[in-house]
């Protein structure tokens, strides 16, 4: 069961009704109950997986709670003086860090083996075959329905319960409705323990007025995904299935039209979750902020993936920065060449271990790995180029607060991003996304007259189909406008019963009208569902 | 509680709003299946306005059967009430489905089965009984037909059934004048499914000659719905009549067949396509049908009036036309539209081009078009053009010296008498003549050398094969009754090409 399939709404209909009737009382056991039983129909084999993680993620976090508690008690009885309290805290940390040591290497080991291994044996493959060693072997692993959020998320909260950021859950079925929390499990946001289990486990009344917005958020969410995303990815399928012999015009339109259905995908998605989440009263944090408003790349990834930057940053960027090897890397460089030198390398090499992580971990594949190597120096480039850009702004008198200014960053972002996309599509590793890059950005053979030849409705959208398209790209752009300006469902909840009614209307008439679903449509699974 | 009270009802009506719009949708997006003289689709739906238990015959079968019986003919001729169900390319578990569904409303004595699909061996495919389903009415039925067909065949997906919507809504870039006449209720059939056919095959074909026992393999769905037709006739203690029109295709092997199960059950078999019946029913193939497969409406008025008299000897029928009864009633209000409804038939399967216009002439009900199309030459006879003029065509169509060179447009009926004649030149390379028929429909007509378009509403009706465009419309039933290419042929005789 995916958000789109058929069984979804029912399955929420019906545990809406219980979560506010027979389970009022109890509604997270409910929510447990409800999030076995989505996975269960999502393919019942992996849940073995997902309980793995979290039953060894709170075992582990209690260990490390315990000895957090030991410590803590020792030291307020004994009152050591400061050479004793520290061998203390020394002994103590070796020992959490020992099980928490254990807790990566079964989780983020059992990702890694499950969503990695082919690619490692590939790699492993070509190496031999360059030394004329022929050997071949493929495991096949079926990724489990959203392994890399909840590891993610179980990670987060392991490493919180080790930093002593708050205490370990006690409650095992508590912590499980954590991990296995249906709304998030296919696609994030990657949540954190501390903000969802003050709302996992308080009583939710019924309230009309947030479950009617919980509904609309869905319905929004619905008709990003089967209106928007699913429509534009017949148009980008269609050119990315015939790159070998295109030019110009169509690969450029369906790199912008891949961009926008990849954004409409995920953040449709998200848009379902928060609106199911919504209506059961709980907050869902944000996953994205019109990232293609973005001006610069660093600020694209404070809009795009919110969650998982913020994980990133957090249980990787810091960390890193603040490790002894790097902290000795950037002694050693300057002292060897200068102040500026260290801070270009205290920004590289963080930078530069996130964003291979951030790769790897959008799928298996050398393809996503370039694409993680792309972002990366793209933010390292900005970060290093940031004050000198804007020193050469000053010195060109060059106005850089104009709306023209603005816009021609957002559009310089929107393609720096784009690009970036092509990494995605070139399955073939990185020769074949250069190649696809010189075709993209051959204007050799741009003609406009491509434009209404009818050429452009050879790709799996006739001409109204690419009309409506652009329609629809015209409606996002306006839509998050306002957005920016406004929160549009406090607007609309001030306006007369008739307008409403009649906006959710043509929402439900545009998605049951224009959505990509039925025989008639092979309807595209969520894209991030299997990152 | 008020509030709370308030709320609830507030999110039932939406709901109930969603769902009007959702049905409102799925009527708008089904296709309509209308394909020429094919109306399947207004056939059900009319099917659906018959008064309760007001027919004696039902005619149950494919496209074969819609284009043979006529049941005014059976009314007009043995006083029989009766509707004609046949609905194109359904299979027999439609054909089954229907007549349950028919026995939801009426008490039919005779049930008439075409078998043509009993000797089919080949499945049909989704699109074909989907024709059939669409537009049965929601309810146990229709369930069972959506459910027992998603059962037989693999490919198919019973949500799809359910909701029409998730298959047809990809039909949102095509939908045109036909979709939204039928959610406004203009679906009404004139023939009580009687699909009235007007070619002629020319195909030589005197009957199958019975010089085998040998029976033909059989498709087993189509069997066991068939037999299901059968007990459910024996149980409701209704009379069957199996029967097979004339059909080109057919061969003794499947005649051997269908009738042994006709033995085995004692049910009455008329096979048309036996030497003795054809011989019978005076049918003449060449002349009496439409294709290989189907009769026109010579031939069907044969196999009808066969069928009548038939029916009348063999079984105890009503004449609904002696005395007041409300059969005679509904028979009597409906005829007007039928008799128009004919009288177009029979206009289409006219060839001779003085008849033709000689009739149109006459008859107040009809609005004429006429735009030149591709070479047009003239070339009509004086007697041909004293018509056309008695018509409204202008004196100057007929100076062909610089025919070809010019645009032609004519619109006449009793409200219009519009007759444009232009040169082309490179500035005016074509005419334009838009308004409204007697009947207050919208028509254009454009004219240019190589292509015309003349539209009714807003579908497209010129043939654009050689010379004159024509189109006649029928006022009173609303619908185009002809519309042909007037060609001069190599005798120099113009000919009518359709």
């Amino acid at each position: 069961m995916n958000f789109t399939s058929l069984l979804f709404l029912p399955f929420v209909i019906l545990v809406c009704l219980l979560y506010f009737t027979i389970f009022r009382k109890c509604q997270w056991v409910l929510l447990l109950i409800a999030s076995i039983a989505f996975y269960l129909f999502s393919g019942p084999k992996y849940i073995v997986f997902i309980l793995i993680t979290a039953f060894t993620t709170y075992l582990l976090a209690r260990r490390i709670q315990y000895l957090h508690n030991k410590e803590q008690k020792i030291i307020s009885d004994s009152n050591p003086d400061k050479v004793r309290k520290k061998a203390l805290k020394k002994k103590y940390t070796r020992k959490r860090k020992r099980w928490l040591l254990l807790d990566l290497l079964i989780n983020i080991g059992m990702l890694c083996v499950i969503k990695y291994t082919d690619f490692a044996l590939s790699g492993v493959t070509a190496i031999l075959k360059d030394y004329g060693i022929s050997w071949g072997r493929e495991f096949d692993f079926v990724l489990p329905l959203g392994i890399s959020f909840y590891t993610f998320m179980s990670v987060g909260y392991i490493l919180d319960v080790y930093w002593k950021r708050y205490n370990a859950e006690r409650n095992i079925f508590k912590y499980a409705l954590f991990t296995t929390y249906f709304p998030h499990i296919l696609q994030g946001p990657i949540g954190r323990y501390n903000k969802l289990s003050k709302q996992f486990f308080t009583k939710h009344k019924f309230d009309y007025d947030r479950v009617a917005k919980g509904v609309q958020l869905m319905l929004w969410g619905y008709f990003e995904k089967m209106v928007i995303a699913d429509r534009l990815a017949i148009f980008a399928n269609g050119v990315y299935a015939k790159w070998e012999v295109l030019n110009g015009l169509p690969l450029i339109i369906a790199i912008a039209f891949f961009s926008i259905q990849l954004y409409m995908d995920f953040q449709g998605c998200m848009d379902i979750a928060r609106g199911v989440s919504q209506i059961f009263g709980i907050e869902l944090e944000k996953n994205f902020w019109h990232p293609y408003f973005s001006k610069n790349m660093p600020e694209f990834w404070r809009r795009w993936h919110i969650t998982l930057g913020a994980w990133f940053k957090d249980y990787l960027l810091y960390p890193v920065s603040m490790s002894k090897l790097c902290k000795a890397i950037n002694r050693w460089t300057r002292k060897k060449w200068g102040n500026t030198a260290s801070r270009t390398c205290s920004t590289i090499i963080p930078a530069a271990c996130v964003w291979i992580i951030t790769g790897t971990w959008h799928g298996a594949a050398m393809c996503y790995v370039l694409w993680g190597i792309y972002h990366g120096i793209l933010i390292i480039a900005s970060s290093i180029f940031d004050i000198p850009l804007q020193k050469l702004s000053k010195l060109l008198h060059i106005n850089t607060e104009t709306w023209s200014f603005n816009f021609f960053r957002m559009a310089r972002t929107f393609v720096l991003s784009a690009i970036g996309r092509i990494f995605f599509v070139a399955t073939g590793g990185f020769y074949e996304a250069i190649e696809i890059i010189k075709r993209t950005f051959d204007f050799s053979h741009l003609s406009l007259h491509t434009l209404w030849d009818e050429s452009l409705y050879e790709y799996g959208l006739d001409r109204h189909g690419f009309t409506l398209s652009l329609l629809l790209i015209a409606l996002i752009w306006v839509v998050s406008m306002l957005q920016e300006k406004m929160c549009i469902r406090d607007e609309l909840a001030k306006q007369n019963i008739i307008f409403r009614w009649g906006l959710y209307l043509m929402l439900i008439c545009g998605i049951l009208i224009f959505g990509i679903y039925g025989s008639g449509y092979d309807a595209g699974s969520f894209v991030y569902g299997n990152f | 509680m008020k509030i709370k009270l308030g709320r609830v009802l507030k999110a039932i009506c939406f709901c109930t709003l969603v769902l009007l719009t959702v049905s409102f949708l799925t009527k708008l997006f089904t296709p309509k299946w209308l394909e020429n003289r094919w109306q399947s689709t207004k056939t059900n739906n009319s099917f659906y306005e018959l008064e309760d238990n007001s027919i004696d015959v039902a005619i149950l079968g494919s496209s074969v059967v819609a284009a043979a019986v006529d049941p005014y003919q059976l009314y007009e001729e043995y006083g029989i009430s009766s509707y004609n169900l046949g609905v194109m390319q359904q299979p027999m578990m439609g054909t089954y489905f229907w007549l349950e569904e028919l026995l939801k409303t009426q008490t039919p004595k005779v049930v008439v089965v075409e078998t043509k699909t009993v000797g089919r061996v080949s499945d049909k495919d989704e699109a074909d009984a989907r024709k059939s389903y669409d537009y049965m009415k929601w309810g146990k039925v229709k369930y069972q037909y959506a459910k027992e067909y998603c059962e037989a065949s693999e490919e198919t997906d019973l949500f799809e059934y359910l909701f029409p919507l998730s298959l047809y809504h990809t039909r949102w870039s095509e939908i045109s004048y036909d979709d939204y006449d039928f959610v406004w209720g203009n679906d009404d059939s004139y023939t009580r499914g009687f699909a009235t056919l007007t070619t002629k095959s020319a195909i030589q074909y005197s009957g199958i000659k019975m010089n085998s026992s040998k029976t033909k393999e059989y498709n087993e769905e189509n069997e066991k719905y068939f037999t299901k037709i059968i007990n459910l006739c024996k149980t409701k203690n209704i009379d069957m009549v199996m029967i097979r029109t004339p059909d080109e295709s057919w061969s003794t092997s499947k005649y051997n067949h269908v009738k042994s199960i006709a033995d085995e059950y004692k049910i009455d078999y008329l096979d048309f396509n036996t030497e003795t019946l054809m011989k019978s029913a005076e049918i003449n193939y060449a002349e009496d049908a439409a294709d290989s497969v189907h009769l026109n409406i010579l031939g069907a008025k044969k196999i009808t009036s066969y069928l009548g008299k038939y029916l009348m000897k063999d079984y105890k029928l009503t004449d609904y036309r002696d005395g007041q009864n409300s059969v005679k009633k509904v028979y009597e209000s409906e005829m007007n539209m039928y008799k128009n409804t004919y009288e177009d038939a029979q206009l289409c399967m006219e060839n001779n081009l003085d008849n033709y216009l000689n009739t149109i002439k006459n008859n107040e009900k009809y609005s004429i078009l006429i735009g030149n199309g591709i070479s047009y030459t003239g070339g009509f006879t004086e007697t041909q053009k004293e018509i056309l003029k008695k018509i409204g065509v202008s004196d100057e169509m007929f100076e062909v010296s610089d025919a070809d060179e010019s645009n032609i447009i004519g619109v006449f009926d009793s409200k219009n008498n519009i007759f444009k004649k232009k040169k082309i030149t490179e500035k005016n390379p074509q005419l334009l003549q838009e308004g409204h028929l007697k009947d207050e429909t919208v028509y254009s007509v454009t004219s240019k050398p190589g292509k015309c378009s003349m539209k009714i509403g807003t579908t497209e009706y010129a043939i654009n094969k050689y010379g004159l465009n024509m189109v006649v419309y029928d006022n009173i039933t609303g619908r185009v009754a002809d519309n042909f290419c007037l060609w001069v042929n190599g005798d120099g005789v113009i000919v009518i090409v359709r």
